[in-house]
C-alpha cells in the first residue's frame, strides 16, 4: 500500500525553510529527506571518495541548515543556496588537505584491485573507473564544475550562481572539460576495444579447444 | 520554432547534445569548427558527452546514513526556540549585496556621522564663550602707574567718612584713568603750560596743521592741600588732563569709565573735602 503522502512534501524547498524557521522540526525532515542522498554522494565524490568524510560533511551541511535557517534569504533559491555551503565547505577542505593527490592516487590503487567483471560491464566499469582517474586528475574547479553539471544535473544558471562566476564562464569551462575528458577517454576506448578482442578470442579459442 | 534551436552561442555544449554536425546551421557549423578541427572530432566529442552523462546517471549512488538523520533531529530538537543570534556572515559577508550596502559598513558609517556631530556640537560650544567674552585686557600694570598710591589714598579715606552708596562698594575699581572724547585745541590750554614749552607746541602744532586731541587717559588728580574745596570738579579734570598730556605720562592707558561718571566721582569728592 502506498504510503500516504505528507502535506509538507507538496511544499517547496523554500515554503520548508520558512516552518524550519519557526523550528517545525516535520519540516526539517521533509527538506532532509529531500537533499541527504545528493548532498552525501555530492561529498563523496568531491572529498576523495571518502565515504566517512562525506557522512561528516553531510551531516555539518544539515547542521548548518537547522542553525542558520535565520540566515536563509527567502527570495534566493533554496538549491543553490545548500550548493554553495556545500561548495564552500570543499574549498576550505582542499585548502586544509592540499595532500588531495596523494589520497586520491591511494584509493585508486586500491579500488582498481577490486574489478572483477567481463564484456559488457566490465567496459562499463572500466569507463567509470578511468572517468574517476580523470576527474581526480583535474582541478577543483573543474571536478566542481562536472560534478553540479552531470551529477548534480544542475543548470547553467544555478552553477554560475554557486560558484560565483559568469554563465558564459560555465560553459566556457564546461566545453574545455568536454575536450579535455574526450582526449583521455579516447584512449580508453581503444584499449577497451582491444580488450574486447582479446576477450572474444580466448573465448573462441577455448570453444576450439574443449 | 522549437525551443532547441535557440542556442547560446557559447554553448557548445547545448549543441552537441541536440545536434549532429550535419543538423547545424552553417553559422553554428562555423562556430563549432572554430573550437574544434573537424566533424570528426564533433561527432567523437557528442559520443564522450553522452557516455558521459549515462555514466553520471547510471553511477554507483550511496544511500546516506540512517545515524546521520537520527542525530540531526535530536540537534533540532535541542536548538532553542526563537534564541537570538547574529550571524557574524549576515553582518560582513552578503554575497548578494553591494559592498556599500554591507550592514557593518553601514553601522560604522552612521556611528562615524555620530562622532563627528557631537565633536563639531561640542567644540563649537567650548568656543561660544569665548567669542561673545569681554575681552578683559586692561592693563594691570597700567594701572599701577604713579598716581595709583594718590587715588587710593584719596578713595580710602574718603570712603572711609562716607558711607558710600552700593554702587561705590568699599574696594572699587581704582580710577585712575579716562578717556577724553573731547578735543582739546592747544591754543585753549596755553595757560596751564610754562611759558618757554608754549611756543615749541605751537610750533609744532602749526606745522602739523593738527589740533592735539586728548585721547590719552587723565589721571586723577592727586589731593592737593592749597586746593579749595568748592573747586570746580569740571576744571580740575582739564587741567590734570592737559597737564598730564603735556608731560607725557598719560600715554599708559585707556579706562572705559564714561567721563560723566568720573566727573561726577570728582564732585562728590571735593565736595566731601
Amino acid at each position: 500500500m502506498k504510503r500516504k503522502a505528507h502535506p509538507y512534501e507538496r511544499l517547496s524547498d523554500e515554503e520548508l525553510m520558512q516552518h524550519i524557521r519557526e523550528r517545525d522540526r516535520m519540516a526539517f525532515e521533509v527538506l532532509y529527506d529531500r537533499y541527504s542522498r545528493l548532498m552525501y554522494n555530492y561529498f563523496f565524490r568531491m572529498l576523495w571518495r571518502d565515504k566517512e568524510r562525506a557522512r561528516d560533511f553531510t551531516q555539518d551541511l544539515f547542521s548548518k541548515v537547522i542553525h542558520h535557517a535565520g540566515q536563509y534569504d527567502a527570495t534566493r533559491s533554496f538549491k543553490t543556496w545548500i550548493y554553495s555551503v556545500a561548495h564552500n565547505m570543499c574549498k576550505n577542505e582542499y585548502a586544509k588537505h592540499e595532500v588531495r593527490q596523494r589520497a586520491a592516487v591511494e584509493l585508486k590503487n586500491e579500488e582498481s584491485m577490486q574489478q572483477a567483471e567481463s564484456g559488457k560491464a566490465m567496459d562499463r566499469k572500466l569507463f567509470n573507473e578511468k572517468l574517476k582517474e580523470a576527474l581526480d586528475e583535474m582541478d577543483e574547479v573543474k571536478r566542481t564544475t562536472f560534478e553540479l553539471r552531470f551529477y548534480q544535473e544542475l543548470s547553467i544558471p544555478e552553477i554560475s550562481e554557486i560558484m560565483q562566476c559568469s554563465e558564459g564562464t560555465v560553459k566556457s569551462r564546461l566545453f574545455y572539460l568536454l575536450k579535455d575528458l574526450h582526449k583521455k577517454l579516447k584512449m580508453f576506448e581503444g584499449i577497451a576495444v582491444w580488450m574486447a578482442v582479446i576477450m572474444v578470442s580466448i573465448e573462441i579459442l577455448m570453444e576450439k579447444l574443449g | 520554432m522549437n525551443e532547441e534551436y535557440k542556442y547560446d552561442p557559447e554553448d557548445l555544449e547545448s549543441l552537441l547534445l541536440h545536434k549532429q554536425f550535419h543538423e547545424l546551421y552553417p553559422e553554428e557549423k562555423a562556430f563549432v569548427l572554430k573550437h574544434m578541427d573537424s566533424p570528426e572530432e564533433y561527432e567523437s566529442m557528442r559520443q564522450t558527452l553522452f557516455e558521459l552523462r549515462n555514466a553520471a546517471s547510471q553511477g554507483d549512488w550511496l544511500q546516506s546514513d540512517a545515524s546521520i538523520k537520527k542525530a540531526l533531529l535530536a540537534e533540532f530538537a535541542s536548538e532553542k526556540k526563537g534564541s537570538f543570534r547574529v550571524w557574524l556572515n549576515a553582518l560582513f559577508a552578503r554575497p548578494q549585496v553591494s559592498w556599500y550596502r554591507q550592514p557593518a559598513l553601514q553601522l560604522a558609517f552612521v556611528v562615524l556621522v555620530i562622532t563627528t556631530g557631537v565633536w563639531l556640537l561640542v567644540s563649537n560650544n567650548s568656543q561660544q564663550p569665548s567669542i561673545a567674552e569681554l575681552n578683559d585686557n586692561t592693563p594691570k600694570e597700567a594701572i599701577s602707574t604713579a598716581s595709583t598710591q594718590d587715588t587710593l589714598e584719596i578713595q580710602d579715606h574718603v570712603f572711609a567718612e562716607n558711607k558710600m552708596p552700593h554702587e561705590f562698594p568699599i574696594a572699587p575699581e581704582p580710577i585712575q584713568s579716562v578717556s577724553v572724547p573731547q578735543i582739546t585745541a592747544v591754543e585753549d590750554e596755553q595757560h596751564l603750560l610754562p611759558p618757554e614749552e608754549i611756543a615749541p607746541q605751537k610750533a609744532m602744532a602749526k606745522e602739523d596743521n593738527v589740533h592735539l586731541i586728548d585721547t590719552a587717559p587723565i589721571v586723577t588728580a592727586p589731593p592737593k592741600a592749597a586746593a579749595p574745596a568748592t573747586r570746580n570738579a569740571d576744571k580740575v579734570l582739564e587741567e590734570v588732563s592737559v597737564e598730564k598730556l603735556y608731560k607725557n605720562e598719560t600715554k599708559t592707558s585707556i579706562n572705559s569709565k564714561p567721563i560723566s561718571e568720573v566727573k561726577d566721582l570728582l564732585r562728590f569728592l571735593y565736595t566731601a573735602q
